[in-house]
């Protein structure tokens, strides 16, 4: 069975279609639950034409046991139904119960809301659903907390709120089930924070005598377990079956640098016109708001008579609501979409989904994936590589894509720079005990440091904030560092930027996307901290050059594996960005020098000792270059890294040396890049096998010569990738993959 | 853990307060756009922090009980300790028989009855409510009302007043006269924020002839926050009425506030009669702004040579603290007091120029 075989072949023949693989479909699997559902929603599935899918009546039955679940499946797999029929039935049993609902982003909150709407009116229920964000209207805030029965908010609300907890009393008190929708996004230093955030929920909660209990909803992650207790801080139950059906699905993997006259935006939207004129409803991912409207501008006109539109999350939404729609009722045959339309916004699945360029993780790989199929009808994706190191890792090995293990979501509550901000918050809204510490996973000794600066007091009743300023109004949930560079455009505030970050993303010249526009950094005010941007249709995109030095300054772990070391441990970096480079298509067209301070900061980083006797294979043996050998195994290391750590390119940093004063010898430091760390380098130490065979991977099947942006040469390299030696990295990264080879236990998920 | 790392982290999180302080200080003045607090100049900055300097010098080995006279209240948490002055009151010039008759006039206070109601009812002969306790529809009701009015029930009509004529109409000051002058009381607060940061000072002010006795809780350290909440508390129990300067918006809200943060329930409801809406109906058209130092210099008269902005209230205090010198405090104390007396004789003004 070869399901979409005739279009396959056609575009077989342009010569870019490097694999052909069709998964299997898979039929849907029922389940009844243990008890069946109180008549009125059993009526209303009735009614729908609805069976409870396996892991939806798993849900259900564990739900009502009292459980703490987390629910991991892909997207469009029914989740939301798993975990609002559970809730709606003891809701309706206890008139008092209440629940809460977090997502992360207001869009998802409207959605949800009319969906739980709909069911209210359905079962003829008043449970009193609101969201209860900035843009609720304050005069009927009174009237939502006296209320409400089911509350949806994201984290920055109620970051904002706890303080007002007095006025949440009731609904706090009868608090029943606090659901973590989209709980992947929940992740590094965003993610960190809101696992405070959800500690300091925890805590007012047990103030008021309510213990709810938690459900999460994610994406397929490859630790669900330890991620749903470290954002949680309690124990989970994860239902990962998939029940539910789905058709087969045929991947193309489609390499665009195979046809270097026309750009992949080209290439994308020729391929997108091609399928919507053939009949298919077609979704296009595309890494930028401005190429999906170019990809759907351009296959428009490809495809006149037919209706192809670009979506993203920047819309008004009665907009978004009305492509939507469009969506569902197959009005709308073609878009170009941003990432925005991974997220569990209900459109109803396609006929065939296009990836442009590698989204980052495995895990974004499957959820855009898995907008493909629609029941059990064949559906067809097709994944179109640039020249990107990941990108063309995959072009090579496209089965290793498609069956490799989804990325671990890293966060850390432990880093100090969070977990005192939040103890901070925590204090002003009401005195900290010590058995509060207990719910924050801390001891008194971390509040000994806001003691002595006065930001705390220790009394009678408890620690007491005594700041002049409400800690919420200080604490960011994006940033870490206290220096803050604020974004403007036009004199209103754009974003604000930690300042390491600013340094390397907002420097002079620099480019910056910004929900999906793109503006260019006119000037950089360090002694005000602002940065000056202006709004700017640009085809090229800017990488800083950044300079800098490591110093190790402890060691949490060490192993020894034969001739080499591996090492976990706290690094102090000295970081400078000495200049950037002009790009487009992947290719540089420009260098400039810029002059900015130098930044340090101490944080999380792993190291690779090596044995001086390498130093001599490669050199006389092999009549290699050595220090151009370990630049590029560095760079490969940290090109490779996010297929294992989800984590993005700005989040880690190197350096390699023969010779370390620290070490006193040569060494490969691999470090994370937000001051104290968020868990990244302590992932790919525990990984540090399968990463380092990933690496030698990378380089020694690039068909490149010397070296090339897909392997070894790094885009933000200050020292403008020299020294370089191709063939030296993968040397040493066969050797440091032989050396780890089965010595490294996997310690974490 | 790495002390010195959490020591660095915590050092810059304390800056980070400080410097978010200091841009709401002098660019926005804190969250409403009333107050509570004007934000600063430069320059106003400048001589404050000369002030301050003069205050630590002039106080430097004083203790508080050697510069006031202080008083200790007794609470379930440990006693709050006040600072008992006296200060002169014109008072008001109240006749209690003619507030009741200007309130019995107001035939608005009727569910149902509005300006054109009022027109019908006056040309029908019915100018009072009194006159209407038999009314065939609105007798009852006029009777509860004229009873209230006769017993002095402030509370219900409050309510009452509040809704069909607004809380700055003169007619809500008109019931204050209904009461004894000793029942009410001026009520003004200082704090170190103004969300979720500790209290400083709670003062509270009772007209007592000609003179205010001025009674000003004090947290002279943080750990007495919750003593001078309770005894604020029972302070504001005892009285039927309080007055105060945008305490509507601020003063009530904030101690709320503050008491639910150590699991206390509110302070007792008590109707709050707000100077600042009186302030504006009357000279909104005539001054800048009606923010209390506005109308003391227009309106009352008064020039304070020497006084801490309230803006810089937070930073005196943190400054007292640190240093354990009285000086700013005193700066503080003084402060308050002149908000409340400042507000009496606001109260006796606008008395005088609507009732006098």
């Amino acid at each position: 069975m070869r399901p979409f075989g005739d279009i396959v072949d056609e575009l077989s023949q342009c010569g870019q279609v490097v694999a052909e693989l069709t998964l299997p479909g898979r039929e849907p699997r029922f389940r009844d639950p243990a008890r069946p559902l109180p008549a009125p929603l059993a009526s209303y599935l009735r009614r729908k034409g609805i069976r409870l899918y396996t892991h939806q009546a798993e849900a259900l039955d564990r739900v009502r046991k009292g459980e703490n679940v987390a629910i991991v499946t892909p997207t469009a797999s029914g989740k939301t139904l798993a975990f609002n029929l559970p809730i709606l039935e003891r809701l309706t049993a206890e008139p008092d119960a209440t629940a809460l609902f977090l997502y992360p982003l207001k869009a998802l909150t409207n959605d949800q809301l009319v969906k739980l709407r709909e069911i209210e009116e359905e079962l003829g229920l008043h449970l009193g659903a609101h969201v209860y964000d900035g843009d609720t209207p304050t005069h009927i805030r009174p009237h939502i907390r006296a209320q409400a029965r089911i509350l949806l908010t994201n984290p920055y609300a109620l970051h904002r709120y706890l303080p007002w907890h007095g006025k949440w009393k009731r609904f706090l008190e009868h608090l029943a089930f606090v659901v973590i929708d989209e709980a992947h996004q929940y992740r590094g230093v965003f993610g960190s924070h809101v696992a405070l955030l959800i500690r300091r929920l925890r805590r007012i909660l047990r103030r008021y005598g309510a213990n709810p209990q938690f459900i999460l909803s994610s994406a397929t992650i490859a630790n669900p377990k330890e991620f749903g207790e470290r954002l949680v801080g309690k124990p989970f139950v994860v239902i990962e079956e998939n029940g539910a059906p789905q058709g087969p699905r045929t991947f193309l993997f489609w390499d665009t640098a195979l046809e270097p006259g026309r750009s992949p935006a080209q290439q994308a939207a020729e391929l997108l016109a091609f399928l919507v004129r053939r009949g298919f409803q077609t979704l296009c991912f595309t890494p930028s708001r401005r190429m999906a409207e170019v990809v759907a501008t351009t296959a428009q006109r490809l495809a006149p008579g037919k209706t192809i539109v670009s979506y993203r999350a920047g819309y008004l939404p009665e907009e978004r609501r009305e492509i939507e729609r469009g969506i569902r009722m197959r009005d709308i045959e073609g878009i170009a979409s941003t990432n925005a339309l991974e997220l569990g916004i209900d459109i109803g699945g396609l006929d065939a989904v296009i990836i442009v360029g590698y989204p980052g993780t495995v895990n974004s790989v499957w959820q855009q994936a898995g907008r493909a199929g629609r029941g059990a009808k064949p559906s067809l994706v097709i994944i179109m590589g640039f020249d990107s190191p990941l990108d063309r890792y995959f072009m090579t090995r496209p089965k290793d894509l498609l069956t490799r293990p989804f990325e671990h979501a890293i966060i850390d509550p432990a880093n100090p720079e969070i977990l005192l901000r939040h103890l901070m918050c925590a204090a002003a809204e009401f005195p900290l005990t010590k058995e509060d510490l207990e719910i924050i996973d801390t001891d008194e000794v971390m509040l000994r440091p806001l003691e002595e600066t006065e930001l705390v007091q220790r009394t009678p009743v408890g620690w007491i904030y005594r700041g002049r300023v409400a800690p919420v109004e200080v604490v960011d949930l994006n940033r870490l560092s206290e220096r803050i560079v604020r974004l403007e455009c036009g004199g209103e505030l754009l974003e604000t930027m930690d300042y390491e970050r600013a340094l390397r993303e907002a420097h002079p010249g620099a480019v910056l996307l910004h929900r999906g526009e793109t503006y260019v950094v006119e000037e950089l005010d360090l002694k005000n901290d602002r940065a000056f941007l202006v709004r700017e249709d640009v085809d090229y995109y800017t990488e800083p050059l950044l300079q800098e030095e490591v110093e190790i300054l402890s060691c949490h772990e060490r192993i020894k594996a034969g001739p080499v070391g591996l090492a976990l441990g706290r690094v102090r970096v000295s970081e400078r960005v000495v200049g950037y480079q002009v790009r487009k298509r992947g290719r540089t067209l420009q260098y400039r020098e810029l002059e900015l301070p130098q930044v340090q900061f101490d944080t999380e980083g792993v190291w690779f000792l090596l044995p001086q006797t390498l130093a001599k294979r490669v050199e006389e043996v092999q009549g290699l270059h050595w220090a151009g050998g370990l630049h590029g195994a560095e760079h490969a290391l940290v090109a490779i890294a996010p297929l294992h750590a989800m984590c993005d390119r700005w989040d880690l940093g190197g350096v390699s040396t023969p010779f370390h004063p620290d070490t006193s010898g040569p060494v490969i430091i691999v470090h994370e890049a937000f001051p104290g760390g968020v868990g990244i380098a302590r992932k790919l130490f525990s990984l540090a096998e399968a990463w380092s065979e990933a690496a030698r991977d990378l380089v020694r099947r690039c068909r490149c010569e010397k070296g090339c942006p897909s392997c070894v040469l790094s885009p933000r390299c200050g020292s403008r990738n020299q020294p370089m030696d191709k063939a030296a990295a993968g040397v040493i990264l066969q050797f440091i993959a032989e050396a780890l080879h089965g010595k490294v236990e996997r310690r974490w998920g | 853990m790495d002390r010195r790392r959490m020591a660095e982290i915590a050092e810059r999180l304390r800056e980070e307060v400080a410097r978010h302080y200091e841009r709401e200080l002098l660019e926005t003045g804190g969250l409403w756009e009333t107050g509570p607090y004007a934000p600063v100049g430069v320059e106003e900055y400048r001589q404050a922090k000369v002030f301050e300097r003069v205050l630590l010098d002039e106080f430097a080995g004083t203790r508080l009980e050697d510069f006031y006279e202080l008083e200790e209240v007794p609470t379930e948490y440990g006693p709050a300790v006040a600072i008992v002055d006296r200060e002169p009151y014109p008072g008001l010039g109240v006749k209690p028989d003619r507030c009741r008759q200007e309130i019995e006039r107001a035939v608005r206070l009727l569910w149902g009855v509005g300006p054109a109601t009022e027109q019908h009812l006056r040309s029908s002969g019915y100018r009072s409510l009194r006159e209407l306790v038999h009314h065939p529809r609105w007798g009852p009701e006029a009777r509860r009302l004229v009873e209230a009015i006769d017993t002095g029930r402030i509370e219900e009509l409050a309510f009452q007043v509040w809704r069909w004529y607004t809380a700055s109409h003169p007619l809500s000051m008109l019931l204050l006269g209904l009461i004894n002058p000793t029942q009410f009381a001026f009520l003004d607060i200082e704090t170190l924020g103004i969300t979720t940061e500790p209290l400083i000072l709670v003062g509270i002010a009772w007209p007592e002839g000609r003179e205010l006795l001025v009674r000003q809780l004090l947290v002279r350290h943080i750990p007495e926050e919750l003593p001078v909440l309770m005894a604020a508390g029972k302070s504001i129990a005892e009285v039927r009425a309080l007055v105060t300067f945008n305490g509507r918006a601020f003063d009530l809200h904030f101690l709320e506030a503050r008491r639910s943060y150590y699991g206390l329930e509110p302070p007792p409801d008590k109707p709050n009669f707000d100077l600042l809406f009186f302030a504006r109906r009357r000279w909104r058209e005539e001054l800048p702004n009606c923010r209390l130092e506005t109308l003391e210099r227009y309106v009352l008269g008064i020039e304070r040579s020497l006084d801490v902005p309230s803006a810089l209230v937070p930073e005196f205090y943190v400054r007292y603290l640190s240093e354990k010198n009285i000086g700013p405090l005193v700066a503080i104390i003084e402060h308050n007091k002149q908000d409340l007396v400042s507000m009496a004789l606001l109260l006796s003004r606008l008395w005088d120029e609507w009732f006098g």
